[in-house]
Order: structure tokens, then C-alpha cells, then sequence
């Protein structure tokens, strides 16, 4: 196995690409040929490009919890920032033209500044991340169930392109989507401060000692996973057409599965967003063949759990010396 | 550009790590620290680098005042440190690990580029590493020339490297120092850290010692030589330092057999045999597998094949708590990981290992507990305001006694002793030395580790020396000098 | 330059803001006698507010609220010591509750059978997440997800989305009845937690423990069966989960699908508060009930002066960052 390993990095590129991104590829292979046995249209455009769609919302959510994770650290409050960016954009815009792309940056820009709170706090107070995004998110629910019980607010109807439009036959969301998992990917692999969140994630006392300015990299990983949580919530907001005070309530966790299944370490320093962009695209699509097959809620829970703890033994496998 | 240290104190729990210590790095010259372990040297360059803050006291670079806030604000004025604990990054790319650092920016990676310079320093320092390797699967020789490449391409003004040399040898060592006079007559100041001595006087111009926190004299380096400059860090003339030589006949009841020992990667062949109430020094170069080869036999490490025996009995694979149970123990190197429970007090880490005797009911009596530490407290007088004081607050000499009482309680057969006196000051060493030899003197079969060549030739009766992860050689009671066990830990070329 | 005029008020400074600290050294030291000076000046503070507070009614229903809470925590804290986490408490304490009911039981006489097989179904799933913990060392974090969606799944698929059994009376009475005004739940959880005190605090399992999460590469060294100790340390947490399941659904008097949300968190946070520390090997079983009794305290304090319930969500995230943020200065100190 690790000969194999070996070779892949003799062959260079950016080291994103490795045997598990194989092995992702495979899956996700096999796991369109199962659909198709189940029902033949699976693998027509028209239903591969309606997962591809739907797929966005969990892909913003889960690039952003690919940095935390990177970094040895995790964002248990995506879901509440993705549940707020959908009531204060829903509810701010309330069917005026005028006012939605000033909204949305405001959203996004919200989303943003809820990151940094928790980066400043994680690392000024040195206060484990799981615990300060965990006081974050019931910090937001609080609020956001102060402001409303109920779905609430309204956008007009050309806003909706964001999450149902087509470029080409080809969904906007989903282009969006591969856009930003691409940019990150680059950002990550290419620049200095890309590399400094594996360095902050492998050894932060070395980073420390060499000069990274530590503080600044938390405080900038936990606001770009806020950025991209509230992205997640300006695309829901497109896609439902309301501010829904509980959409995002299963995020939280369902965004930390396809960056586990990608291969990124939760000890922190290995892994990357292509692995994860992966994983997204692997679990709607089994997530859709199980709906073909009539698989009830319950059963797909137990396939998720199974799912996580395949992913981890796989590569801790993978690991093993 | 010059840098002084000025009055600096630093304190931590337990110890004064340094007591107002003064020293002056001249741009253009050599200066070296030394001083025994514990002496505070790693303490010293960490204020120096912003690593630590100190309590009192402050660093002046050109005579402006200055206490870094991080190591960042160091780096940015040009101080450069190797420091002794390799700080890599594992899972990332030697060239990564050479160049990332300092101002992370959005700027794009020349990875290329990088690699190039990567290679081209590395072959420069004649130790050609693939800058596209991940440091995790690099050998600790290679990731030690990997910092020093690292310190190197950085216009340092103040370079620093804290043992450097500890895990590397012959022409790496030579074109280490060639490279540092280069940067002297550059006019670079450079503070060199090391415990090999000849080393020191074949590149210093001054010498700084240190001993116990405290600054004892610097001294250009001419008018010094190896045996006043070990009588300076010692504190005394050298022949005090250990007790005499004790009178040990042969004996010949073997009590613990290690046959052809593999446990992969660090033991190859592991062979000695332990007799009864001898000790047994077990020499060689730091990496050579011989703390490696005590966990293996300890039962803390698996074993691929060979054979341990204990009193003839085959007892390989065991648990360390099946080892225990027979009457083996095991004072591991690393005091603060893997010797002792820091959260807990000295009663508890006394007992720990014998905690059945202490169990009435399945419940611990804890009188009885506290009864016994106060009697082991008096016995191996350790500093301690009291069995329920927290083993944190202790100084490095009395940790290790509280380790060796522990030990002592279970090791009816076989102490193991790793490294027993690092870290630890010259008053405790000696008293370390004395447990040792009564120890032995009661029947205990002694396994002693250590990389100080004088102690070993000093306390153990035989010496074993290992290298590259064999035993190279037994050397007898009239055969042990610093030469032979050099010559076997080394490889006679 | 930096602070090149600061010249020897650097050392001044250091001592006069270490001689500040003196005092809160002292308290740390004594973390519990602090929780329960925490306590009292909730009470006084909660009465002066709204005398009402300390009315024999809801000093009564705050006991009852706050039994199973307690005795989650306990087992929380015994999994945080070993630098664990249990998120799937939650989901077993419903997934038992709603096994319980598929019996329909209606005689008293089954309440122990039921308990026997709670405890028993518990000890499992805690040995599961035990077993890949050590043997496969798959993060806690993920292996308690994984667990809490699988369970979740599994009482789905029993009772198909509506849960409908019931159980019998005397449930109604161990939850919500009190025994000469104490409420028995509360007696319950007192007598787990003395057990447990002997456990963690007097036992040699319960040395092990402190080491294991304290000093995690000694363990086996100094002869401690760490992997064991860990499991056992899962176990103790599930079973502790699926008694307190039963008590709550005792209170709550309906079983649905979501008995116990948010007692993963809330029994985390609880154990925080309590000064049992995430990273292993620091804690005490007084200080996880005096946590759990804070939080809880908390929650009624909210209601009680009139704020909006969903104050409490917020008033509970700022407490467990706080909580956090002063024990992790502390600890630094």
C-alpha cells in the first residue's frame, strides 16, 4: 500500500490528488451504476444535473467545515449560521427587488463576522473550537427563534435563478458550487496562507515557532466557514424561496460527513476541499439512489453512521505504518 | 547585530529555570552555551526568541530594549533558532518545510521554485534530500539537516542552534560548522548550543556556562580546556562527581535473558544478558533503539521475534502489567510524557504501580497510602512539603526520586533505569548514583541506559553498546573506556 | 520598537498581576466550594427578582427537572475524563425510552425487567462506541455521531415514525412522585452518584481513569489496562443514559421519538460548567452534579423572571463558553 502511496507522490501535482480520490471516483462509479439498475433513468442529465443542484447546499456548508477540520478544529455552528442567513435574508429582503443584492453581501457578511467572533474566541481565549461553535450555535438559536417561530419573509421570484436556473442546460448552483470547491482548492494548495492552515493544523507549535501568525490563520479559517455557511443559506433562501428558521439544523453535523468520507483528518493536516467536493457528490448521489429504492428515512440514518465509521477505518487503515 | 541578555529569570512550576541570567551575542563571533542538562540553556534561547516570556529581565538587540511579545516579532528582527525538539511539520513536503513560515500570504507558492532552492541547499549542506518527500517518512538525521537548511536560508543576524549536532555525524557535522564560520566572517552572531565539547573548542571564540539556572562565567575559549570547562558545569572537581566504584564480584545467575530481540523499526537485534544484582550499562548514540529495546523487553512495544526471559522463564509479548507483576521496572526517559502523572499528587504517583497493596475492598485506603508515601519521602529524601503536594510543583531531581520510589517498589528483580539522571541538577545526581548502587547492592539486577559516556563508565559494571538498532558489543568491567564505547557506538570505519 | 520603555516595569507588573490572581488560584483549588457559592448567588439574585422562585412547588419541580439531567452528566463526565465525548447519549436515552414502550406493559412488575433490559441494551451500544474508540481509535467524536444516527435510525425503524406503546403507572411515579417531599428521581440520582463517587474517587478503577485521560502514554506503563478502563468508562456513560432515558420519560409521562434532545449537549455543557475539562484527566463527580444542578438552575431562573425560553438557549451558550474560557485560563495559571 505504501509503495502505492509513494508513487502517486513521485508522479507530483498537487498532493489533493491521491489513492482516496481513486477510490471516491470508483465509488461514485458504482454507486451511478447501481441506480441505473434500479431505475434506468438515474444516470439521464436530467436526474444527475437535479442531484448536482441540490448538492450545493451541503457543498458551501461542507467547504467551510473542511477548513475547521483542516486545522484540527471544527464548526459546530453552521447550521444555526445557515438557518440566520436564511431568516435575515428572507425576512430583510421581504419581496423587494431593490434590496436583495445589498442584502445578500449583508448576509454574507453576517455569516462572516459570526466566524470571526468564534476564531478570535478560540484563539484569544483558547477555548476548544467544539466548544466555542457549540456556544455559538446555541447563542444563534436563541436569537434567530426570538425573531421568529415560523418560516418567514419572501424574495421575488428572479432571485430563485441562483438555486433552479440552468447556464447551457448546466445548473447555476452547481457550477457555483465547483467554482468555489476549485478556488478554495487553489487557495489552499498555491498560497502561503493556504499552506500555513496545514502547517497550523500538522504541528501548531511549530507554526507558532516559525513565525505563523497563528491567531490570524484561526481567526481566518472560522470566518471563511462562516462565509460559506451563510452562502449555503443565501442558495436555501434562493431555493425555498423563505427564511426557515430550522433548515439549517441538520447541517451542522450532515457538512462534517463528506469531509470525513473525502479524506481529511480529523487530527487535523491531511486532507483537503477536492476530497470533500468528492465526498458531497458520492453521498447525494447515494442519497438519491436510496430514495429510488424506497428506502425508508430510518434505514438511511443507520447507512449514514455506517457510512462515517467506513470512511474513518478506511483511512485510518490507510494510515497505519 | 548584537544581542544581550540582561537579568533574565524565568520560573517554572517546580524549578527556577533560569536566575537572573546576563550574556552578550557579538555579531562576528562564535559563542557557545553550555551546560549540563537542566541547565536552562533551551529556556534561555526560547526568551531570546520570544518563545517564552520571561518574568523579569529583558533581551536588547543593538542595545534597544526589547521582549518579544512571539516568536514572530524575533523572526522579523533576524533572530533565527534550530531548536532542539525537531519542530516539523510532518505531513508536509521538505520544501514546505524550508521555506513556509514567517508572513503567510495570499501570494501565489512558487512550488517549483521552492523545490529547487529546497534541493540546491540541502546538496549544499551535502545531505541531497527529494523536496517532494513528506517529512513524515524522513529519518530524524534528515529532518535535523532539514532545520538546519531551514536556518539557513534565511538572512539570519542572529542565528541559534540548540544541539544541533545531537543526531548527526562525521562530514554533516563538518560542513555544519565549515557553514557557520562562513556566516561569522560574514559578520552573522551565532549561538551554538551543543554537549559534544571538542566540537565547541574546534569553533567557538567564547564559551557561556551554565549550571542550575544560574550564569557561571564566559570565557574566550582559548583560555579554557575540556577539563576546566567540565569542572565549570559540574560545580565540582570531576572525580567527586560520582561515588566510588563499587567492589562487584562476578556473579553468574543470569536473571534476565533478551535473545535476538526485532521489534521493527528502531530494534534489530536486541541481546544482553542481565546477572543478578549487577548493572548493566546499555551505551550508544542517541537513535540507536536503546530505549526502544528497554520498551520492547518492558512489554511496551511489540515484538516481531526474539526471546526475553526472566529467571528462565519465557515471558516475550508480555504486558507492562504482567511485567510489573513479576517484579520488573521501568523508569522511562521522558519524565513529563511517560513518567509521571502530572495531574495527580506524590502519594498517588508512589503507589501507582503497586496500587493492589493498597486496596481494601476494592476501595484505595488512602491513610495507609498517604502512611507509605511519607515513609518513601523520608526514605529517598525528596523535597516535598507533603505526600498530598502536587508531583508538578517538585524539581527535576526530586520527580525523579518520586520515579525511582515508584520503581524501586515494584523492582524485586529488574529496574530498567532510562536516562535516570536527565534534566536533573549535580546535587541529585549523586544521590541518584547512591539509590542506584544500594539498589544493586540488595540484589536488584540494574539495566542502565544512558548518553553520558562518564556516568556510564563511572557506575555500571558491564557496558553493552547498540548502534543502528543491534547490540555491537559487550564490553567487560576492565574493557569499558570512552574510546571502546565510542568505537562500537559509532561502527569502527 | 516594541516596549523599549517599559525598562523594569515589566517586573512589577508580572508580580502584581500574579498577586491578583492569588486568590483565584486558591478558588480553582476548590472549584466545587466555588460552583456552590455560583449557586447561592443564583438563588439570592433568581429571589430578589421573583420571590415566587423559591416556592416549595418550583423548588420541587426544579429537583424533578433536574434529576435526569444529572445523572446523564455523571456518566458524561466519566467519558470527558477520558478525553472522550459522548454525543449519542440523546438519541439513547429515547431509543431506550421507545423500546420500553414496545412492550406494553402494564403491570408494575415489569419495571424491573424494563430497567434490566435498558441497561443491558445500553451496555452495548457503550461497548460498541468503546471498542472502536480504543481497538479502531476512531476519533469519540465521530464514532458518538455515528452512533447517535444509527440509533436514531434503528427507533425509526421500530416504531415507524409513531411510537405508541405505553408503559406501566409506576414509571409515572419514579419520574414525577416524591418520597416524604424529595422527589425520588433526585433520590436516584443522589445514590448513582455516591456509588459513583466511591468509583471514580476511591477505587483503583477510578485512579486508573484520572491517569488515563491525564497521562494517556503512562497508563500502560505503570501497569494500567488503559483500553479497558476506557471502554468501561463508555459503558458506565450509555448505562447512566438509558437509566436517566427512563427517568425523564417518567417525567415527561409521553414517549415520541425525541425524548431527551439536546442532553448531549446540555450534559457536555453540564460537565464543562462542573469543571470536568475536555481535554482529559481533570474532574470530579461533585462537580459534574453541581454543573448539572447550575444549568438546570439556570433554565428555571429564565422562566421564572419572565424572560422568553428561547433566552435560555442564549443565556446557555454564553455560560458554557465562559465556563470554558475561565477554566482553560485557570489551568494555564
Amino acid at each position: 500500500m505504501k509503495a502505492v502511496v509513494v508513487n502517486f507522490q513521485r508522479l507530483g501535482r498537487a498532493r489533493q490528488w491521491n489513492i482516496s480520490t481513486i477510490v471516491l471516483t470508483v465509488m461514485i462509479a458504482l454507486t451511478i451504476l447501481i441506480g441505473t439498475l434500479v431505475n434506468s433513468h438515474f444516470a439521464s442529465w436530467g436526474n444527475l444535473s437535479n442531484i448536482l443542484e441540490q448538492a450545493a447546499g451541503l457543498g458551501f456548508a461542507s467547504i467551510g467545515q473542511t477548513l475547521t477540520i483542516l486545522t484540527g478544529g471544527i464548526d459546530l455552528s453552521i447550521g444555526m449560521i445557515i438557518s440566520a442567513s436564511t431568516v435575515f435574508l428572507a425576512a430583510t429582503v421581504d419581496g423587494r427587488d431593490s434590496l436583495v443584492w445589498p442584502m445578500v453581501i449583508a448576509t454574507l457578511a453576517m455569516g462572516t463576522s459570526i466566524g470571526i467572533i468564534n476564531g478570535v474566541v478560540i484563539s484569544r481565549l483558547k477555548v476548544h473550537p467544539l466548544i466555542v461553535t457549540l456556544g455559538m450555535a446555541a447563542i444563534l438559536e436563541g436569537c434567530i427563534l426570538l425573531f421568529t417561530l415560523k418560516p418567514t419573509g419572501s424574495i421575488p421570484f428572479w432571485f430563485e435563478e441562483f438555486a433552479w436556473g440552468r447556464l447551457n442546460g448546466i445548473p447555476i448552483a452547481a457550477l457555483s458550487m465547483f467554482v468555489a470547491f476549485i478556488g478554495v482548492a487553489l487557495f489552499l494548495s498555491r498560497t502561503g496562507l493556504g499552506r500555513s492552515l496545514y502547517a497550523y493544523g500538522d504541528n501548531i507549535e511549530a507554526a507558532r515557532l516559525r513565525g505563523i501568525p497563528v491567531n490570524r490563520v484561526c481567526v481566518f479559517v472560522y470566518a471563511t466557514s462562516g462565509f460559506f455557511a451563510a452562502l449555503a443559506g443565501v442558495y436555501f433562501v434562493s431555493r425555498t424561496g423563505i427564511g426557515d428558521p430550522r433548515i439549517g439544523v441538520p447541517f451542522t453535523l450532515t457538512s462534517i460527513t463528506p469531509v470525513i468520507v473525502g479524506g481529511t483528518l480529523l487530527s487535523g493536516g491531511k486532507g483537503g476541499v477536492i476530497g470533500t467536493l468528492f465526498g458531497v457528490l458520492l453521498l447525494s448521489l447515494i442519497g438519491n439512489v436510496l430514495n429510488h429504492m424506497n428506502v425508508s428515512t430510518s434505514i438511511q440514518w443507520v447507512i449514514q453512521g455506517l457510512i462515517i465509521l467506513a470512511a474513518v477505518s478506511f483511512y485510518l487503515r490507510k494510515g497505519d505504518k | 547585530m548584537n544581542v544581550d541578555v540582561v537579568a533574565v529569570s524565568k520560573q517554572f512550576p517546580g524549578t527556577l529555570a533560569l536566575d537572573s541570567v546576563s550574556m552578550s551575542i557579538r555579531a562576528g563571533e562564535i559563542h557557545a552555551l553550555i551546560g549540563e542538562n537542566g541547565a536552562g540553556k533551551s529556556t534561555l534561547i526560547k526568551v531570546i526568541g520570544g518563545a517564552i516570556t520571561p518574568d523579569s529581565g529583558h533581551v536588547s538587540i543593538d542595545g534597544v530594549h526589547q521582549n518579544f511579545a512571539t516568536p514572530r516579532h524575533a523572526l522579523k528582527a533576524g533572530i533565527h533558532i534550530i531548536h532542539q525538539e525537531l519542530m516539523m511539520f510532518p505531513q508536509l513536503s521538505v520544501a514546505e518545510n524550508i521555506f513556509l513560515g514567517n508572513e503567510p500570504q495570499l501570494k501565489i507558492v512558487r512550488r517549483k521554485q521552492w523545490e529547487e532552492k529546497a534541493l540546491s541547499l540541502l546538496e549544499s549542506l551535502g545531505h541531497p534530500v527529494n523536496p517532494r518527500t513528506l517529512v513524515e517518512n524522513l529519518s530524524v538525521a534528515d529532518q535535523q539537516m532539514i532545520e538546519i537548511a531551514r536556518a539557513l536560508s534565511q538572512e539570519a543576524q542572529v542565528l541559534i542552534l540548540d544541539e544541533p549536532t545531537s543526531v548527526i555525524a562525521g562530514d554533516e557535522v563538518e560542513m555544519l560548522l565549515n557553514r557557520c564560520r562562513e556566516l561569522r566572517d560574514s559578520n552573522v552572531a551565532i549561538l551554538y548550543i551543543s554537549h559534544r565539547l571538542e566540537e565547541i573548542f574546534e569553533i567557538s571564540d567564547k564559551i557561556t556556562v551554565l549550571k542550575d539556572g544560574k550564569h557561571v562565567v564566559t570565557r574566550p575559549t582559548r583560555e579554557l580546556n575540556q577539563y576546566s570547562l567540565t569542572e565549570l558545569m559540574v560545580g565540582r572537581p570531576v572525580k567527586d562527581r560520582f561515588p566510588p566504584k563499587r567492589e562487584f564480584g562476578e556473579p553468574d545467575r543470569v536473571i534476565l535473558e533478551v535473545r535476538n530481540l526485532v521489534s521493527p523499526p528502531h530494534v534489530l537485534d536486541g541481546n544482553f544478558e542481565l546477572k543478578e544484582g549487577e548493572i548493566l550499562g546499555l551505551g550508544g548514540l542517541v537513535g540507536a533503539g536503546r530505549s526502544e529495546l528497554a520498551e520492547a523487553v518492558f512489554g511496551a512495544r511489540k515484538v516481531k521475534s526474539g526471546t526475553v526471559k526472566l529467571y528462565g522463564n519465557e515471558v516475550t509479548g508480555s504486558l507492562p502489567i504482567e511485567m510489573i507483576k513479576r517484579g520488573v521496572g521501568f523508569v522511562s526517559e521522558d519524565r513529563q510524557t511517560t513518567g509521571l502523572l502530572k495531574l495527580l499528587d506524590i502519594a498517588s504517583n508512589i503507589t501507582v504501580a503497586t496500587l493492589e497493596q493498597f486496596c481494601k475492598r476494592n476501595l484505595i485506603d488512602r491513610h495507609k497510602e498517604r502512611t507509605v508515601a511519607r515513609e518513601e519521602i523520608e526514605r529517598f529524601s525528596i523535597a516535598a512539603p507533603g505526600p498530598e503536594a502536587p508531583v508538578a510543583t517538585l524539581s527535576g531531581g526530586n520527580q525523579q526520586k518520586t520515579l525511582l520510589s515508584r520503581w524501586s517498589r515494584v523492582a524485586k528483580l529488574v529496574l530498567i533505569l532510562d536516562e535516570p539522571t536527565r534534566g536533573v541538577d549535580v546535587g541529585a545526581k549523586t544521590e541518584i548514583y547512591r539509590i542506584i548502587y544500594s539498589l544493586a547492592n540488595a540484589g536488584v539486577s540494574i539495566l542502565l541506559i544512558s548518553s553520558e559516556m562518564t556516568e556510564l563508565i563511572a557506575i555500571a559494571d558491564r557496558v553493552a553498546v547498540m548502534r543502528e538498532g543491534r547490540i555491537t558489543g559487550l564490553l567487560e568491567r576492565d574493557q569499558v573506556s570512552e574510546n571502546s564505547i565510542l568505537r562500537l557506538a559509532m561502527g569502527t570505519r | 520598537m516594541i516596549g523599549n520603555t517599559q525598562g523594569n516595569n515589566g517586573h512589577s507588573t508580572a508580580v502584581g498581576f500574579s498577586s491578583v490572581l492569588e486568590p483565584l488560584k486558591l478558588f480553582s483549588k476548590y472549584r466545587e466550594f466555588g460552583l456552590v457559592i455560583f449557586a447561592l448567588v443564583l438563588i439570592v439574585v433568581a429571589t430578589s427578582i421573583q420571590p415566587r422562585f423559591l416556592n416549595p412547588v418550583n423548588v420541587r419541580d426544579l429537583l424533578i427537572q433536574a434529576a435526569p439531567l444529572l445523572i446523564v452528566t455523571l456518566g458524561q463526565a466519566f467519558v470527558i475524563l477520558v478525553r472522550g465525548l459522548d454525543l449519542s447519549v440523546a438519541s439513547l436515552m429515547a431509543t431506550v425510552a421507545v423500546l420500553a414502550t414496545e412492550f406494553n406493559a402494564e403491570s408494575n412488575a415489569m419495571i424491573l425487567p424494563i430497567f434490566l433490559l435498558a441497561i443491558v441494551f445500553s451496555a452495548t451500544v457503550g461497548l460498541i462506541n468503546g471498542l472502536l474508540v480504543t481497538k479502531r481509535s476512531v476519533s469519540p467524536f465521530l464514532v458518538t455521531l455515528a452512533m447517535m444516527i444509527m440509533l436514531q435510525g434503528l427507533r425509526f425503524f421500530i416504531t415507524q415514525g409513531a411510537p405508541g406503546g405505553s408503559l406501566p403507572s409506576g414509571f409515572r411515579v419514579l419520574g414525577n412522585g416524591t418520597l416524604i417531599g424529595i422527589p425520588i428521581n433526585l433520590l436516584v440520582a443522589l445514590a448513582l452518584a455516591y456509588l459513583l463517587y466511591l468509583l471514580l474517587h476511591r477505587s483503583k478503577f477510578g485512579r486508573g481513569v484520572f491517569i488515563v485521560g491525564g497521562n494517556p502514554r503512562s497508563a500502560d506503563l505503570v501497569g494500567i489496562r488503559s483500553d479497558r478502563t476506557t471502554i468501561w468508562c463508555y459503558v458506565i456513560c450509555s448505562v447512566l443514559a438509558g437509566i436517566g432515558g427512563l427517568f425523564l420519560v417518567g417525567f415527561v409521562g409521553t414517549v415520541d421519538n425525541w425524548v431527551g434532545r439536546g442532553y448531549e449537549l446540555d450534559s457536555i455543557i453540564a460537565a464543562v460548567i462542573g469543571g470536568v475539562v475536555l481535554s482529559g484527566g481533570r474532574g470530579s463527580i461533585l462537580g459534574a452534579l453541581l454543573g448539572a444542578f447550575i444549568l438546570v438552575l439556570v433554565f428555571n431562573v429564565i422562566i421564572i423572571v419572565g424572560l422568553p425560553v428561547q433566552g435560555q438557549l442564549i443565556v446557555k451558550g454564553l455560560v458554557i463558553i465562559g465556563a470554558a474560557a475561565l477554566y482553560a485560563n485557570w489551568v494555564k495559571n
